[in-house]
């Protein structure tokens, strides 16, 4: 033991030592945000425990009984826990498949644009739903799909059909979510594809059109090409939030119509009552959640090594 | 005012005369902590209320004399929401809270927090468990915080010391089992909202001019109901030439539809579908077969239009649009949007009323009473925390602002002179209130003045407590008489907010969501004709799969306990 300790501490004086104090103003640059880390993400990981505990505040987390996966059982044990992981996962793939190319594409085809007050115009405008709150958000889906004087349903009865009662339609609710959700961020999102595009060598660009290439060729062979490692790593990135849904814009769109395909673990736990005091069972959902981000993130990233070369590590 | 004056010198008086006789005896059991002035002799004052015009009854807890202690030597911390109306927080001094700390003696330290972040504070200052206010809103799950022993039991303060609380349960005996715990002691303090029912109970609404329009008369059963929204719809009752009219909408989503269920003898209103059988036993009307008749009428209807297409999600500005773009052709919710809506049809330029109408039987020859259920009647728990010091007078306080005719009158009606008059000893609301010169709503100005406070405060059945609902309506005859032709149908709702153990709360958490879930998904799906009624069967089974019997069971434990408690 102590000739293993002697080995540590002397590597430590030996060599990390003499590298801290060589880089001393890189790590006090990165200092605050280590500390944001430590304090805010890792520390409160300890936390955790009380998913397998009784959580009573004035007992403490440590003084709280435990009760082992007691928690874990009343979640998985529900008759709607398949139907909550599917609705769950579903909604965020299809966010994720139909959401994702669309800033891409924003992207290079506002890179298009000569500069000027048009491109200009377009940009702010694309931007703005992003800064809309949920709350309003829904509001204008809920009055834009009324099955009375909605503009949609005004349009498709001038059109002669019939209208349509979307939002206590099972089937419509998961393309309203994604597309009102695509709306809302996608000119927003092509901001870091734009300054990717931005970064690409202008050699490039010369050199293809040295070579004749045509300006659709130019984007589908050099800018695009040139982003999509940042794309890839977005994509990784979305992956681990697959079981983070967004809580709020569903509760406010959704309703018993339509829990066949709207209702997802975030929502239910939250009619389960976790605003009454439930801390433990709140956790447990929440460490079940993390697991699976966690493992989906690593699988993708695994992928993408192999395939693409490109990966968060 | 003059007259309060003077009395209050006489007690004052009388209770220095008291702390003279009793200070060298030094005899005195109450807790003279460290506010070493203080009269400790009040606690024991039996007897001396000969200044008291009214002198108590029977066994009950004596009357004690004001004020309380000497101006300002003891300071009890409240903490609860901020004020509702912004810009008047009740640590401004609000004339109705400066009242009663002058007639009392005992100082108010507000630790109040806004609404929407209450929650979050208090929890976080319960689980620090030090320094806690001495009185407080219960977040969540009160039951919790007194086995963990947060909240303490103020049993025999009320015995003691609990005057006007007392006064106020035996007048309206509907209260007690509220405050008491499934252990027997008393833990809580709670708002009365029983009263509201006096002058807002729920009531079906409809276009009165529409009726009459189609020579129709007022509806009373569902046939009618049936017959007068055909009517509307087929023949264009708001004359456009369209057939948009929405019969009926439904406030309060889901339950603004079973709400209906109340002709065929179901609870399934304010209840949630929980009612007692004649032998006193609990039962759930979701698997009744009425609840099939009840489905397949409001199928019918959905199917052929009549009731709102978006009754699974609309909330109640959009329902106020379909009022004022001529739409809709009846309501049932609250009362008070009698008003609003009448008045909205004004503003829009329409020629037409809503009236409230008896609500309806199940058929001509049905023998079920037709009636609604009672909202409420109680609403949030508030207890004494273990850091509490003083406990003694911080509860005479606390009994003389929640249940005496000072603290009833304060916090229903406001200010006197200002807020109210008293006309034959009952108090009568200004114009201040009812018709605001700076435009505040009627709550608003209430507000403005410290009534309608975040505190628990009453609005009862009986009693000097339930004078003020029926005030609040008596400028607007034909809420009035609406709310007193609703009166005999009003039922007591089940007791779904009783106090319960851990054991009960943790059966109730596993298995009540899944039991929701289930029933709003299937109950929407049979009245928009999306699932057939032949699985009615089915969906009763999946119930009762699902841990019904486990809920019934705890359902049962707490309506015996609230039956005895009586």
């Amino acid at each position: 033991m102590k000739s293993i300790n002697n080995k540590k501490t002397g590597y430590f004086r030996s060599q990390v030592l003499p590298q801290i104090k060589r880089d001393r103003f890189l790590w006090l640059l990165i200092l605050p945000g280590l500390l944001y880390f430590i304090i805010f993400c890792y520390v409160p990981m300890g936390g955790l425990v009380i998913a397998f505990k009784d959580y009573r505040p004035l007992k403490g987390i440590w003084g709280s009984n435990w009760v082992g996966l007691r928690y874990f059982a009343e979640f998985f044990s529900s008759p709607f826990f398949p139907r909550l992981m599917r609705n769950t996962v579903l909604i965020s793939v299809y966010s994720l498949l139909w959401g994702f190319p669309v800033p891409i594409l924003f992207a290079l085809l506002l890179n298009e644009l000569a500069a000027g007050p048009f491109k200009k115009v377009v940009q702010t405008v694309s931007y703005m739903p992003h800064f809309i709150s949920v709350v309003v958000l829904v509001g204008m889906v809920q009055s834009f799909l009324s099955p009375y004087e909605g503009i949609v349903n005004q349009l498709i009865t001038k059109l002669g059909g019939s209208a349509v009662n979307f939002l206590s339609e099972s089937s419509w609710f998961r393309t309203i979510y994604v597309g009102s959700g695509i709306w809302q961020n996608f000119g927003y999102n092509s901001i870091i594809y734009l300054s990717a595009i931005s970064a690409v060598d202008p050699q490039l660009y010369e050199a293809a059109r040295i070579d004749g290439a045509k300006r659709i060729q130019i984007m589908t062979r050099v800018t695009f090409p040139c982003i999509l490692p940042t794309a890839i790593i977005m994509l990784i990135l979305n992956f681990g939030s697959i079981m983070n849904v967004g809580f709020e814009k569903i509760n406010l769109l959704y309703s018993p119509a339509v829990y066949e395909t709207a209702d997802v673990i975030s929502t239910y736990v939250y009619r389960r009552g976790i605003l009454d005091s439930q801390f433990s069972f709140g956790t447990a959902v929440g460490l079940f959640n993390s697991v699976i981000n966690l493992f989906l993130i690593l699988v993708v990233n695994q992928i993408s090594r192999k395939v693409s070369e490109v990966s968060l590590w | 005012m003059k007259k309060l004056k003077a009395q209050g010198i006489l007690i004052l008086a009388a209770c220095l005369l008291l702390t003279a006789c009793t200070g060298p005896a030094g005899g005195s059991s109450s807790s003279s902590s460290s506010s070493g002035s203080s009269p400790s002799g009040s606690s024991s004052a039996s007897g001396t209320g000969g200044s008291a015009p009214d002198s108590s009854t029977g066994s009950g807890p004596e009357k004690y004399t004001l004020p309380l202690v000497e101006d300002g030597s003891v300071t009890i911390s409240i903490a609860i929401y901020e004020n509702y109306l912004t810009g008047y927080p009740y640590s401004s001094g609000l004339p109705v809270w400066e009242r009663l700390q002058e007639e009392t003696g005992v100082k108010i330290d507000w630790q109040t927090t806004p609404s929407s972040d209450y929650a979050t504070v208090m929890k976080t200052r319960l689980a620090s468990g030090t320094d806690l206010p001495d009185f407080i809103n219960i977040p969540g799950d009160a039951m919790r915080y007194v086995s963990d022993g947060v909240i303490i039991p103020i049993t025999e303060q009320m015995e003691k010391y609990g005057y006007y609380t007392n006064q106020l349960f035996e007048a309206n005996p509907y209260l007690r089992p509220f405050v008491t715990g499934p252990d027997g002691e008393l833990y809580f303090f709670t708002s009365d909202v029983a009263g509201t029912s006096l002058s807002d109970p729920y009531a079906f609404m409809i276009r009165k001019d529409w009726l009459e329009k189609f020579n129709l008369s007022e509806p009373e059963t569902l046939d009618d109901w049936y017959q007068c929204w055909k009517t509307f719809l087929e023949q264009d009752a708001n004359g456009n030439g369209q057939r948009d009219e929405i019969p009926f909408c439904n406030d309060n989503q889901l339950k603004g539809l079973t709400g209906f269920g109340e002709a065929f003898g179901l609870y399934t209103h304010a209840s949630e579908g929980w009612s007692v059988n004649d032998q006193g036993v609990v039962e759930y009307d979701y698997v009744k077969p009425e609840m099939k008749e009840l489905l397949a009428w409001l199928n019918k209807c959905y199917s052929e239009d009549l009731i709102d297409k978006e009754f699974a999600t609309q909330g109640t500005d959009v329902i106020m649009k379909k009022v004022s773009s001529n739409q809709s052709g009846g309501v049932f919710r609250f009362l008070n949007g009698l008003d609003t809506y009448n008045k909205a049809l004004q503003s829009a330029g329409i020629d037409g009323e809503y009236i409230a109408v008896k609500p309806p039987k199940a058929s001509a020859d049905s023998k079920l009473e037709p009636f609604v259920e009672r909202y409420g009647p109680v609403s949030g728990l508030y207890g004494f925390t273990k850091d509490c010091k003083d406990l003694d007078i911080k509860f005479k306080f606390i009994d003389y602002a929640y249940a005496s005719e000072t603290g009833n009158f304060g916090t229903c009606f406001g200010e006197e002179g200002v807020g109210y008059e008293l006309k034959d000893g009952k108090p009568v609301f200004t114009d201040y209130v009812l018709n605001n010169p700076d435009g505040k709503s009627t709550s608003d100005a209430l507000r403005s003045m410290g009534a309608m406070p975040t505190f628990p405060w009453c609005r009862s059945l009986n009693g000097y407590w339930s004078y003020q609902p029926t005030q609040t309506i008596a400028h607007q005859p034909n809420t009035v008489a609406a709310a007193e032709m609703m009166q005999p149908y009003i039922r007591d709702s089940f007791p779904q907010n009783i106090p319960s153990t851990e054991e009960e709360q943790s059966i109730i958490g596993q298995y009540m969501t899944d039991i929701t879930t289930l029933r709003d998904e299937m109950v929407t799906k049979f009245i928009m004709g999306r699932e057939s009624l032949d699985q009615f069967d089915t969906f009763v089974n999946d119930l009762q799969q699902i841990g019904l019997d486990k809920v019934l069971q705890v359902r049962q434990a707490q309506y015996d306990r609230y039956k005895s408690l009586q």
